[in-house]
């Protein structure tokens, strides 16, 4: 009888390693007298694994304390001439920062587009507002970068400036349209 | 006994006695582990001591999401593996792959002879399996400890370590070496380790 003929090999390193559903492995355990191909499968794997366990053995390593006594002393000599990385430097490197400044860089974007909008339709009081509440959330999220993931524009707000702007641009009369591109040329 | 994590609280309020503590304390595993990762005690030597000083300076980034041991046996691991890449111990020309194996299979193996081609293909293997397998059988590490240590999920780890296995077999089989292998196996007794189940076949 040789067994099952379908089952994937790497179920006997999973065996092997202990990873198995106890009642999956009772059957294997079961199967394995009978399955001359699952048998050897589990044998060369057997194998290769207490011949590394031997090679990993054989490899010298220090045990006595005199050597690691020294071996500390050594490590420690560095480290009292090491510097720690000061707690603010490791927080440029979290990942919550990185979020904060690609936040900056978008309202960078955005805002530059508002003040355009607002100048190029002639500084109205209304795009002036717009304007000057971006510069305050530029500002505010320069001072505190905790608080820019809370506060980006959406896409949906953004596409509602370049529709804004659209309809602006729909309203002026040709003369005016042309003073506005002709400034953006410039 | 203060437990590691109460000792890098101390560590990053500026104790160092702290971390000589934390030195002491791991620094026999880690050059261990280290050591049968680069086969050279010097060499072992040298990524220890760098790891234990990376750790020291970057204490402030361990949060505690893993233990200590894990985060230090990390920047351990990969300490090891840039030092390897950079002495070109890694180096593999793609003609010499299995030509250690063959080579001993044509001479006739002894022991020795089937360990060391043993030895060669597990540096042969891709950087990932190699780790796991080196971990998972050198130090019998748990899955767990080692997806910790690799910084990858615990059935990457897993599936890293079933290749690397899997692997070697058909290298060792292509070479119909693999009786040998049994043979060297069946010779001396296998000790039954933690994780590491012996049947009788």
């Amino acid at each position: 009888m040789s067994g099952p003929r379908d089952l994937d090999e790497s179920i006997w390193i999973d065996y092997i390693e202990d990873e198995l559903d106890p009642s999956l492995r009772d059957d294997l355990t079961t199967l394995i007298p009978h399955s001359g191909e699952n048998k050897e499968i589990l044998k060369d794997y057997q194998s290769i694994r207490g011949n590394l366990e031997k090679v990993g053995k054989a490899i010298e390593v220090p045990t006595d304390e005199n050597y690691f006594n020294d071996f500390h002393d050594r490590i420690m000599a560095r480290v009292k001439n090491t510097k720690m990385q000061s707690p603010v430097v490791v927080r440029l490197f979290q990942k919550r920062v990185y979020r904060a400044v690609a936040g900056v860089a978008l309202f960078l974007i955005i805002g530059s587009a508002i003040w355009n909008t607002a100048n190029l339709t002639g500084g109205k009081p209304g795009d002036i507002e717009v304007a000057k509440s971006s510069n305050w959330l530029l500002e505010s999220s320069v001072k505190n970068p905790e608080m820019v993931p809370n506060t980006v524009l959406t896409p949906g707000e953004t596409d509602m400036v370049m529709d804004a702007a659209a309809e602006k641009l729909d309203k002026m009369s040709e003369k005016e349209r042309e003073q506005v591109f002709r400034r953006l040329a410039d | 006994m203060k437990a590691d994590i109460e000792l890098v609280t101390l560590v990053k309020d500026g104790d160092t006695d702290a971390f000589s503590e934390l030195v002491r304390r791991h620094q026999q595993a880690l050059l261990r582990t280290i050591v049968r990762m680069v086969r050279d005690l010097d060499l072992a030597e040298d990524v220890t001591q760098e790891a234990f000083i990376k750790a020291y300076q970057k204490i402030h980034l361990f949060e505690g999401r893993a233990s200590f041991k894990s985060w230090l046996f990390q920047i351990a691991v990969n300490t090891a593996k840039n030092k390897l890449r950079s002495s070109k111990r890694e180096t593999v020309e793609i003609d010499k792959v299995n030509v250690a194996v063959s080579a001993q299979a044509e001479k006739g193996l002894v022991h020795q002879d089937i360990q060391e081609a043993l030895i060669e293909e597990v540096e042969r293997l891709p950087d990932k399996q190699r780790t796991a397998l080196k971990l998972r059988i050198y130090e019998d590490l748990s899955f767990k400890e080692i997806a910790q240590i690799m910084d990858c999920p615990y059935d990457t780890a897993k599936a890293n370590y079933r290749h690397g296995l899997m692997k070697i077999r058909s290298v060792f089989k292509e070479n119909d070496l693999m009786r040998s292998l049994i043979q060297n196996y069946d010779d001396f007794v296998v000790p039954q380790g933690a994780g590491h189940s012996e049947v009788k076949t």
